[in-house]
């Protein structure tokens, strides 16, 4: 028989363990350990350098690509600027070189896209070449896909061409177009085109010489740059490039293949009157020495005003009577006369 | 009786620990000098090329009498691109375009330039069209194109990653090399 003293032992010893157990923390109250922490830290901040190295980086190649950009940007602008500026200084623009007599730039005789511009006796072309092609000096400065090149003489510092020095290749401008199946070439159409805004039909497959023309770069980013250009009236009378060769009697001074789309003339202004007719199916260009002010223009010789079907050109008892006559050439300027 | 978590770092653990700390410390901070050393050479190429551009820009504004032009000369012994004093130069009529000091701008301690033609001091010529002349103004040495320039550190422990600056006719490219891997330089991309 248990005494009330043991009972009451037994009771108090149920409360205590009962009691000690109500007080401990459950488990999930009981916090980190120091090593949970360190553990954690470090997870951490990896994961915050990770992502936070990340953005800079992206962001330090953002800034770095936008400012190529701008450089890509401002090269292709004074490439185009150099390109206009030798065009409009030359004496004529074309796509190919068999339109032009005498020696071309071995350089440009390679079937890449190219155009010509011819100065007095100097010729520039420009081409577009891989950038694999170019000396390995330049390792990989040019991404391409196409390079645009010009090929001639160097420029001194005083800015004008150095005429003594053997032409050479140099690099314009980077990143011209080129499409996707066009292979280990870079296409004419696609990179660099010449059109003539003459109207001038092809001459075996090539546009023949023209004193106008528009020129466009299709660079890969999409931009396209084009210009028009225009030679200048009469750059250089003494025309050390023309050849004569007569026709039908008459002292006639061209440029250029026989069938090409221009007639050029230059009346010899040594007589009291000179015939020259121009060709019905021709762009007839004639040539004169000196400023239009010292010329006297009439229809025919007693009256009337320069047309195109009939045209009368004085100066000093020497004439010309022409006819079908496109555009007058003098040292100053060039006029067209009216139809 | 104490639990054995409790008793605190051995004497050897702690030695253990103060070893490793040491070698990632130095790992660490030799790369990141190397970091730093190379980031001093990028400085100094990109300086150029501004100085560059600048020249170039001011040769395209004011250039624009038959003649003149804008020259800068790098000098390779006191690592400075200044104006020449040719009398066509615009570049040196007043305000003159400051002189720059490659060392100073790029706050290391020191730096080599040498040029992939040509002796120090290098003439580059900008003509009035922003292009580099086939010569120079004060010297009739026909410059080839492309000009590259090399920057690299000659100090014990440096580096072999070389800065190069290509200067051609109507651009400037900014790349490096590793000089015990290759010859050519790589140029950053568009």
């Amino acid at each position: 028989m248990e005494t009330d003293a043991s009972r009451l032992r037994r009771v108090m010893k149920a409360c205590s363990s009962t009691v000690r157990a109500a007080l401990a923390p459950p488990a999930a109250q009981r916090g980190f350990t120091l090593v949970e922490l360190l553990v954690a830290v470090s997870l951490g901040s990896v994961v915050l350098a990770f992502l936070g190295g990340g953005l800079l980086l992206s962001e330090l190649k953002v800034s770095a690509r936008v400012q190529r950009n701008l450089y890509a940007k401002d090269a292709a602008n004074r490439a185009i600027d150099l390109m206009r500026r030798e065009a409009s200084f030359s004496r004529f623009f074309a796509s190919n070189k068999l339109v032009f007599k005498g020696s071309v730039l071995t350089d440009c005789d390679d079937g890449t896209p190219i155009a010509y511009t011819q100065r007095n006796n100097v010729f520039i072309c420009y081409k577009t070449v891989l950038p694999s092609d170019l000396p390995a000096a330049y390792g990989s400065a040019y991404q391409g896909p196409c390079v645009l090149v010009r090929v001639g003489p160097p420029y001194k510092p005083d800015g004008t061409l150095d005429l003594s020095a053997t032409p050479i290749v140099q690099v314009l401008l980077d990143g011209v177009a080129k499409t996707p199946h066009a292979g280990t070439l870079c296409p004419y159409t696609t990179a660099l085109a010449v059109t003539s805004s003459l109207d001038s039909p092809a001459i075996g497959g090539v546009l023949p010489l023209t004193r106008d023309a528009n020129v466009s770069i299709n660079l890969a980013s999409g931009v396209r740059y084009s210009f028009s250009v225009r030679a200048p009236s009469n750059p250089a009378y003494d025309g050390k490039d023309l050849y004569e060769k007569s026709v039908a009697g008459v002292t006639l001074i061209g440029f250029g293949p026989a069938d090409e789309a221009s007639y050029h003339f230059r009346p010899k202004m040594d007589s009291a009157s000179e015939s020259m007719p121009g060709s019905d199916s021709k762009e007839n260009i004639f040539y004169f020495q000196h400023p239009l002010s010292e010329y006297t223009l009439r229809e025919t010789s007693g009256s009337g005003s320069c047309t195109y079907a009939s045209c009368y050109v004085e100066r000093g008892g020497f004439a010309v009577e022409m006819t079908n006559v496109d555009a007058l050439i003098f040292a100053d300027q060039e006029i067209r006369p009216s139809t | 009786m104490r639990s054995r978590s409790r008793q605190g770092f051995t004497m050897v653990e702690f030695m253990v620990t103060i070893v490793v700390i040491t070698i990632v410390t130095s790992v660490l901070a030799s790369s990141a000098f190397r970091f730093l050393q190379e980031q001093r050479l990028r400085q100094s190429a990109n300086e150029l090329v501004s100085y560059l551009i600048t020249a170039r820009a001011r040769a395209l504004r004011e250039a624009t009498v038959s003649g003149k032009a804008c020259e800068v000369e790098l000098n390779g012994s006191t690592k400075t691109v200044k104006p020449t004093t040719h009398l066509d130069n615009i570049c040196n009529v007043s305000p003159s375009l400051p002189p720059l000091d490659l060392l100073l701008a790029s706050g290391g301690s020191d730096l080599t330039i040498t040029s992939s033609a040509g002796s120090s001091p290098f003439l580059i010529t900008f003509t009035r069209m922003g292009t580099v002349a086939s010569t120079n103004l004060s010297s009739a040495t026909v410059v080839t194109l492309p000009r590259i320039f090399y920057f690299s550190n000659d100090s014990a422990g440096a580096t072999q990653v070389q800065r190069c600056v290509l200067v051609d006719l109507n651009s400037m490219h900014l790349g490096w090399r590793n000089t015990s891997a290759a010859a050519t330089c790589t140029y950053d991309g568009n």
